[in-house]
Protein backbone atom coordinates (compact mmCIF):
# COMPACT_ATOMS: atom_id res chain seq x y z
CA UNK A 1 0.00 0.00 0.00
CA UNK A 2 1.41 3.10 -1.04
CA UNK A 3 1.37 5.76 1.50
CA UNK A 4 1.85 9.25 0.05
CA UNK A 5 2.07 12.83 2.11
CA UNK A 6 -0.83 14.14 3.61
CA UNK A 7 -2.02 17.11 1.55
CA UNK A 8 -0.90 20.50 2.63
CA UNK A 9 -4.66 21.21 3.29
CA UNK A 10 -5.56 18.23 5.46
CA UNK A 11 -2.32 17.64 7.07
CA UNK A 12 -2.07 21.56 7.93
CA UNK A 13 -2.43 22.46 11.61
CA UNK A 14 -5.12 25.12 12.55
CA UNK A 15 -3.97 28.52 13.39
CA UNK A 16 -7.34 29.90 14.31
CA UNK A 17 -9.86 28.90 16.41
CA UNK A 18 -12.91 27.16 15.03
CA UNK A 19 -15.47 28.90 14.91
CA UNK A 20 -18.52 28.69 17.06
CA UNK A 21 -21.42 30.80 15.01
CA UNK A 22 -22.30 34.24 16.00
CA UNK A 23 -19.52 35.63 17.12
CA UNK A 24 -18.02 35.83 13.96
CA UNK A 25 -21.31 36.92 11.99
CA UNK A 26 -20.72 40.96 11.32
CA UNK A 27 -23.32 42.02 9.19
CA UNK A 28 -22.05 45.57 10.00
CA UNK A 29 -19.46 44.75 8.04
CA UNK A 30 -21.13 44.07 5.07
CA UNK A 31 -19.90 46.07 1.79
CA UNK A 32 -21.68 48.89 0.36
CA UNK A 33 -23.11 50.42 3.87
CA UNK A 34 -22.89 53.99 5.00
CA UNK A 35 -21.51 54.86 8.40
CA UNK A 36 -24.59 55.48 10.00
CA UNK A 37 -26.26 52.05 8.38
CA UNK A 38 -22.83 49.96 9.62
CA UNK A 39 -23.81 51.68 13.32
CA UNK A 40 -27.27 51.13 13.19
CA UNK A 41 -27.35 47.25 12.42
CA UNK A 42 -23.97 46.88 14.79
CA UNK A 43 -26.27 48.56 17.63
CA UNK A 44 -29.40 46.19 16.90
CA UNK A 45 -26.76 42.86 16.93
CA UNK A 46 -25.19 43.66 19.94
CA UNK A 47 -28.76 44.87 21.48
CA UNK A 48 -29.77 40.91 20.67
CA UNK A 49 -26.67 39.72 21.49
CA UNK A 50 -27.01 41.23 24.87
CA UNK A 51 -30.54 39.87 25.08
CA UNK A 52 -29.06 36.40 24.37
CA UNK A 53 -27.05 36.67 27.24
CA UNK A 54 -29.53 38.00 29.41
CA UNK A 55 -31.87 35.15 28.87
CA UNK A 56 -29.28 32.24 28.60
CA UNK A 57 -28.27 33.73 32.50
CA UNK A 58 -31.86 33.88 33.62
CA UNK A 59 -32.20 30.05 33.04
CA UNK A 60 -29.16 29.20 34.29
CA UNK A 61 -30.17 30.86 37.51
CA UNK A 62 -29.70 29.18 40.81
CA UNK A 63 -31.24 31.50 43.34
CA UNK A 64 -33.93 34.49 43.34
CA UNK A 65 -31.30 36.71 45.06
CA UNK A 66 -28.93 35.64 41.98
CA UNK A 67 -31.61 36.36 39.29
CA UNK A 68 -32.98 39.44 41.05
CA UNK A 69 -29.34 40.63 41.21
CA UNK A 70 -28.95 39.95 37.55
CA UNK A 71 -32.49 41.50 36.58
CA UNK A 72 -31.46 44.94 38.78
CA UNK A 73 -28.33 45.13 36.71
CA UNK A 74 -30.71 44.50 33.87
CA UNK A 75 -33.30 47.40 35.07
CA UNK A 76 -30.67 49.80 36.13
CA UNK A 77 -29.18 49.63 32.49
CA UNK A 78 -32.23 50.02 29.97
CA UNK A 79 -33.86 52.69 33.01
CA UNK A 80 -30.34 54.92 32.41
CA UNK A 81 -30.95 54.10 28.61
CA UNK A 82 -34.10 55.58 28.70
CA UNK A 83 -33.77 58.71 30.36
CA UNK A 84 -30.39 59.31 28.23
CA UNK A 85 -33.45 58.76 24.73
CA UNK A 86 -35.46 60.69 27.16
CA UNK A 87 -33.46 63.61 26.78
CA UNK A 88 -31.94 63.35 23.81
CA UNK A 89 -35.36 62.90 22.07
CA UNK A 90 -36.53 65.74 24.38
CA UNK A 91 -39.54 63.75 25.60
CA UNK B 1 -45.47 73.48 33.42
CA UNK B 2 -48.44 74.08 31.48
CA UNK B 3 -45.83 75.78 29.14
CA UNK B 4 -43.71 72.42 28.72
CA UNK B 5 -46.39 70.13 28.14
CA UNK B 6 -48.07 72.12 25.41
CA UNK B 7 -44.30 72.37 23.47
CA UNK B 8 -44.16 68.74 23.87
CA UNK B 9 -47.82 68.08 22.82
CA UNK B 10 -47.02 70.24 19.36
CA UNK B 11 -43.61 68.24 18.90
CA UNK B 12 -44.92 64.82 19.25
CA UNK B 13 -46.04 63.15 16.01
CA UNK B 14 -49.52 61.15 16.67
CA UNK B 15 -48.53 57.43 16.03
CA UNK B 16 -50.18 55.15 13.82
CA UNK B 17 -49.38 51.59 14.92
CA UNK B 18 -49.78 48.49 12.99
CA UNK B 19 -48.77 44.75 13.23
CA UNK B 20 -48.51 42.52 10.17
CA UNK B 21 -47.30 39.12 9.74
CA UNK B 22 -48.19 35.51 8.61
CA UNK B 23 -51.36 34.04 10.31
CA UNK B 24 -50.73 33.01 13.87
CA UNK B 25 -47.51 34.97 14.04
CA UNK B 26 -48.88 36.82 17.26
CA UNK B 27 -49.88 39.69 16.06
CA UNK B 28 -53.25 40.29 18.08
CA UNK B 29 -51.41 39.25 21.50
CA UNK B 30 -48.35 41.70 20.91
CA UNK B 31 -50.90 44.58 19.89
CA UNK B 32 -53.04 43.59 23.31
CA UNK B 33 -49.76 43.64 25.19
CA UNK B 34 -49.32 47.10 23.86
CA UNK B 35 -52.02 48.69 24.36
CA UNK B 36 -51.69 47.44 28.24
CA UNK B 37 -48.65 48.72 28.21
CA UNK B 38 -49.58 52.09 26.59
CA UNK B 39 -52.46 52.96 28.93
CA UNK B 40 -50.52 51.82 31.97
CA UNK B 41 -48.83 54.35 31.64
CA UNK B 42 -51.48 57.17 30.28
CA UNK B 43 -51.43 56.81 26.93
CA UNK B 44 -55.01 57.75 25.28
CA UNK B 45 -55.15 55.12 22.33
CA UNK B 46 -57.66 54.15 20.16
CA UNK B 47 -57.88 51.05 19.17
CA UNK B 48 -59.14 50.22 15.62
CA UNK B 49 -60.03 46.26 14.68
CA UNK B 50 -60.12 45.16 11.25
CA UNK B 51 -59.54 41.85 12.20
CA UNK B 52 -63.16 40.71 11.24
CA UNK B 53 -62.03 37.00 10.79
CA UNK B 54 -60.05 36.67 14.62
CA UNK B 55 -63.25 36.38 16.63
CA UNK B 56 -61.94 34.01 19.61
CA UNK B 57 -59.40 36.42 20.87
CA UNK B 58 -59.73 39.41 19.29
CA UNK B 59 -59.40 42.80 20.70
CA UNK B 60 -63.16 43.82 21.04
CA UNK B 61 -62.78 41.15 23.64
CA UNK B 62 -60.09 43.07 25.85
CA UNK B 63 -61.68 46.38 25.89
CA UNK B 64 -65.09 48.22 25.67
CA UNK B 65 -63.76 51.34 23.70
CA UNK B 66 -62.64 49.07 20.41
CA UNK B 67 -63.90 50.33 17.24
CA UNK B 68 -64.94 48.24 14.64
CA UNK B 69 -66.12 48.68 10.81
CA UNK B 70 -69.39 46.85 11.92
CA UNK B 71 -68.77 44.98 8.42
CA UNK B 72 -66.76 42.01 7.43
CA UNK B 73 -67.44 42.60 3.78
CA UNK B 74 -63.81 43.97 2.44
CA UNK B 75 -64.48 47.06 0.47
CA UNK B 76 -66.51 48.18 3.51
CA UNK B 77 -63.42 47.21 5.70
CA UNK B 78 -61.23 49.35 3.35
CA UNK B 79 -63.89 52.21 3.11
CA UNK B 80 -63.49 52.37 7.07
CA UNK B 81 -59.78 51.81 7.79
CA UNK B 82 -60.13 55.09 4.91
CA UNK B 83 -61.91 57.32 7.24
CA UNK B 84 -60.45 56.22 10.48
CA UNK B 85 -57.46 57.02 8.91
CA UNK B 86 -58.75 61.17 7.98
CA UNK B 87 -60.18 61.19 11.31
CA UNK B 88 -56.76 60.86 13.24
CA UNK B 89 -54.91 63.44 10.72
CA UNK B 90 -57.50 65.96 11.76
CA UNK B 91 -57.80 65.07 15.30
CA UNK B 92 -54.32 64.30 16.12
CA UNK B 93 -54.57 60.95 18.15
CA UNK B 94 -52.63 58.16 18.57
CA UNK B 95 -54.19 54.79 17.65
CA UNK B 96 -53.53 51.30 17.04
CA UNK B 97 -54.90 49.13 14.31
CA UNK B 98 -55.18 45.28 14.04
CA UNK B 99 -55.44 44.69 10.13
CA UNK B 100 -55.53 40.94 10.96
CA UNK B 101 -52.97 38.56 8.52
CA UNK B 102 -52.56 37.91 5.04
CA UNK B 103 -54.17 39.84 2.04
CA UNK B 104 -56.67 42.28 4.34
CA UNK B 105 -58.69 44.90 3.19
CA UNK B 106 -55.58 47.06 4.97
CA UNK B 107 -52.77 45.73 1.60
CA UNK B 108 -55.36 46.40 -0.44
CA UNK B 109 -55.76 50.23 0.35
CA UNK B 110 -51.91 50.12 0.41
CA UNK B 111 -51.82 48.69 -3.15
CA UNK B 112 -54.22 51.69 -4.26
CA UNK B 113 -52.79 54.55 -2.64
CA UNK B 114 -49.53 55.91 -1.24
CA UNK B 115 -50.72 55.26 2.54
CA UNK B 116 -47.17 55.94 4.03
CA UNK B 117 -46.40 58.95 2.52
CA UNK B 118 -49.57 60.48 2.58
CA UNK B 119 -49.70 60.05 6.16
CA UNK B 120 -46.24 61.34 6.68
CA UNK B 121 -46.96 64.17 4.80
CA UNK B 122 -50.11 65.03 7.19
CA UNK B 123 -47.47 64.50 10.56
CA UNK B 124 -48.25 61.18 11.52
CA UNK B 125 -45.89 58.64 12.21
CA UNK B 126 -46.49 55.40 10.92
CA UNK B 127 -45.23 52.15 12.95
CA UNK B 128 -44.86 48.95 11.25
CA UNK B 129 -44.50 45.46 14.00
CA UNK B 130 -43.41 42.89 11.65
CA UNK B 131 -44.40 39.56 14.16
CA UNK B 132 -41.43 36.99 13.33
CA UNK B 133 -41.16 33.49 14.57
CA UNK B 134 -38.53 30.98 14.07
CA UNK B 135 -39.58 29.91 10.76
CA UNK B 136 -37.79 30.89 8.16
CA UNK B 137 -41.60 31.13 5.71
CA UNK B 138 -42.12 34.15 8.24
CA UNK B 139 -38.85 36.15 6.67
CA UNK B 140 -40.90 35.04 3.18
CA UNK B 141 -43.47 37.16 4.15
CA UNK B 142 -41.10 40.16 5.39
CA UNK B 143 -39.23 39.64 2.34
CA UNK B 144 -42.63 39.62 -0.24
CA UNK B 145 -44.08 42.69 2.27
CA UNK B 146 -40.99 44.76 1.53
CA UNK B 147 -40.21 43.92 -2.05
CA UNK B 148 -40.98 46.69 -4.08
CA UNK B 149 -43.65 47.86 -1.22
CA UNK B 150 -44.76 51.27 -0.74
CA UNK B 151 -45.88 50.28 2.72
CA UNK B 152 -42.46 50.33 4.17
CA UNK B 153 -42.18 53.47 6.84
CA UNK B 154 -38.89 54.37 8.26
CA UNK B 155 -40.46 53.38 11.56
CA UNK B 156 -40.05 49.61 11.46
CA UNK B 157 -39.72 46.77 13.96
CA UNK B 158 -39.12 43.36 13.86
CA UNK B 159 -40.73 41.95 16.53
CA UNK B 160 -39.15 38.06 17.40
CA UNK B 161 -42.32 36.94 19.25
CA UNK B 162 -40.14 34.06 21.33
CA UNK B 163 -43.76 32.66 22.49
CA UNK B 164 -43.57 31.12 18.95
CA UNK B 165 -40.89 28.93 20.16
CA UNK B 166 -42.49 25.66 20.65
CA UNK B 167 -39.42 23.39 21.55
CA UNK B 168 -36.94 23.59 24.76
CA UNK B 169 -34.69 25.41 22.33
CA UNK B 170 -33.26 28.99 23.44
CA UNK B 171 -34.21 32.30 21.83
CA UNK B 172 -30.70 32.49 20.52
CA UNK B 173 -30.67 29.29 19.05
CA UNK B 174 -34.52 29.82 17.54
CA UNK B 175 -33.61 32.85 15.67
CA UNK B 176 -30.05 32.07 15.03
CA UNK B 177 -30.95 31.82 10.95
CA UNK B 178 -33.77 34.62 11.18
CA UNK B 179 -30.86 36.97 12.34
CA UNK B 180 -28.90 35.50 9.08
CA UNK B 181 -32.17 35.89 6.45
CA UNK B 182 -31.25 38.41 3.82
CA UNK B 183 -34.47 39.76 4.76
CA UNK B 184 -33.85 40.52 7.87
CA UNK B 185 -30.56 41.99 7.61
CA UNK B 186 -31.83 44.37 4.59
CA UNK B 187 -34.89 45.31 6.91
CA UNK B 188 -32.27 46.17 9.35
CA UNK B 189 -30.07 48.01 7.26
CA UNK B 190 -32.86 50.18 6.21
CA UNK B 191 -33.31 51.39 9.92
CA UNK B 192 -35.82 48.90 11.33
CA UNK B 193 -35.21 47.73 14.89
CA UNK B 194 -35.03 44.57 16.33
CA UNK B 195 -37.87 43.91 18.89
CA UNK B 196 -37.89 40.60 21.34
CA UNK B 197 -41.59 39.83 22.33
CA UNK B 198 -40.70 37.96 25.40
CA UNK B 199 -42.34 34.45 26.01
CA UNK B 200 -45.39 34.12 28.49
CA UNK B 201 -45.81 30.22 29.52
CA UNK B 202 -49.23 30.45 30.75
CA UNK B 203 -50.34 33.58 27.88
CA UNK B 204 -53.19 31.38 26.71
CA UNK B 205 -54.31 30.79 30.51
CA UNK B 206 -54.84 34.98 30.46
CA UNK B 207 -55.94 35.74 27.33
CA UNK B 208 -58.89 32.66 27.36
CA UNK B 209 -60.13 34.57 30.37
CA UNK B 210 -60.01 37.80 28.55
CA UNK B 211 -58.07 39.21 32.19
CA UNK B 212 -55.77 42.09 31.70
CA UNK B 213 -51.93 41.14 32.56
CA UNK B 214 -52.66 43.28 35.74
CA UNK B 215 -55.51 41.71 36.98
CA UNK B 216 -54.06 38.15 35.83
CA UNK B 217 -50.92 38.97 38.40
CA UNK B 218 -53.04 40.00 41.08
CA UNK B 219 -55.60 36.91 41.05
CA UNK B 220 -58.58 38.48 39.74
CA UNK B 221 -61.56 35.95 38.76
CA UNK B 222 -63.86 36.76 35.52
CA UNK B 223 -66.73 34.95 34.00
CA UNK B 224 -67.16 31.81 36.47
CA UNK B 225 -63.27 30.61 35.39
CA UNK B 226 -61.07 30.42 38.39
CA UNK B 227 -58.32 33.08 38.68
CA UNK B 228 -54.59 31.91 37.61
CA UNK B 229 -52.85 29.13 39.55
CA UNK B 230 -50.41 30.09 42.15
CA UNK B 231 -47.73 29.71 39.93
CA UNK B 232 -48.86 31.40 36.99
CA UNK B 233 -49.52 34.52 39.05
CA UNK B 234 -45.78 35.09 39.68
CA UNK B 235 -44.96 34.00 36.07
CA UNK B 236 -47.29 36.68 34.72
CA UNK B 237 -46.43 38.85 37.30
CA UNK B 238 -42.17 38.61 36.27
CA UNK B 239 -43.08 39.30 32.78
CA UNK B 240 -45.57 41.79 32.91
CA UNK B 241 -43.20 44.01 35.22
CA UNK B 242 -39.86 43.02 34.49
CA UNK B 243 -39.99 41.75 30.55
CA UNK B 244 -42.57 43.35 28.41
CA UNK B 245 -40.83 47.09 30.11
CA UNK B 246 -37.31 46.22 28.32
CA UNK B 247 -39.09 45.71 25.42
CA UNK B 248 -41.08 48.26 24.83
CA UNK B 249 -38.25 51.06 26.88
CA UNK B 250 -34.97 49.42 25.21
CA UNK B 251 -35.48 48.31 22.42
CA UNK B 252 -37.66 50.72 20.43
CA UNK B 253 -37.21 54.69 20.21
CA UNK B 254 -39.72 56.60 22.48
CA UNK B 255 -41.26 58.99 19.43
CA UNK B 256 -42.54 55.87 17.72
CA UNK B 257 -45.09 54.80 20.53
CA UNK B 258 -47.92 56.79 21.68
CA UNK B 259 -47.63 59.51 24.10
CA UNK B 260 -47.30 58.30 27.44
CA UNK B 261 -47.39 61.19 30.02
CA UNK B 262 -47.51 59.10 33.01
CA UNK B 263 -44.22 57.22 32.13
CA UNK B 264 -41.38 59.15 33.82
CA UNK B 265 -43.17 59.37 37.02
CA UNK B 266 -44.23 55.56 36.72
CA UNK B 267 -40.50 54.88 36.34
CA UNK B 268 -39.31 57.24 39.23
CA UNK B 269 -41.59 55.64 41.31
CA UNK B 270 -40.63 51.70 40.33
CA UNK B 271 -36.98 52.65 40.73
CA UNK B 272 -37.22 54.42 44.08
Amino acid sequence: MLVGPASPAIAAPRTTAPSTGDEEFKPWERPGLTPEQAAHVKEQYERMDRRDKFVTRNERRLSDEEYHALSMEFDLRYRNDFLAKQEKEGN
Amino acid sequence: MVLACATREEARRPVLMIAVGRQRVGKTVFLNTSIQFFRRHGAKVEIWNADTLNASHSLSLFYDDVREPGSARPEDVKTWIEGRLMDMVVERYDAILDAGGGETPLSRLVDELPVVSTLEDEGIRVVLAHLLGPETADLDYLASFLKGSRFAPKATMLVLNEGLILSQRSPEAAFAEIKRHPAFLNAVENGAVVARFPRLPCMADVTDRGLTFEDAMNGVAKDDRPPLSLFNKPRVRRWWTEDVPKLFLEEVPLAWLPDMPGLGEDLARETA
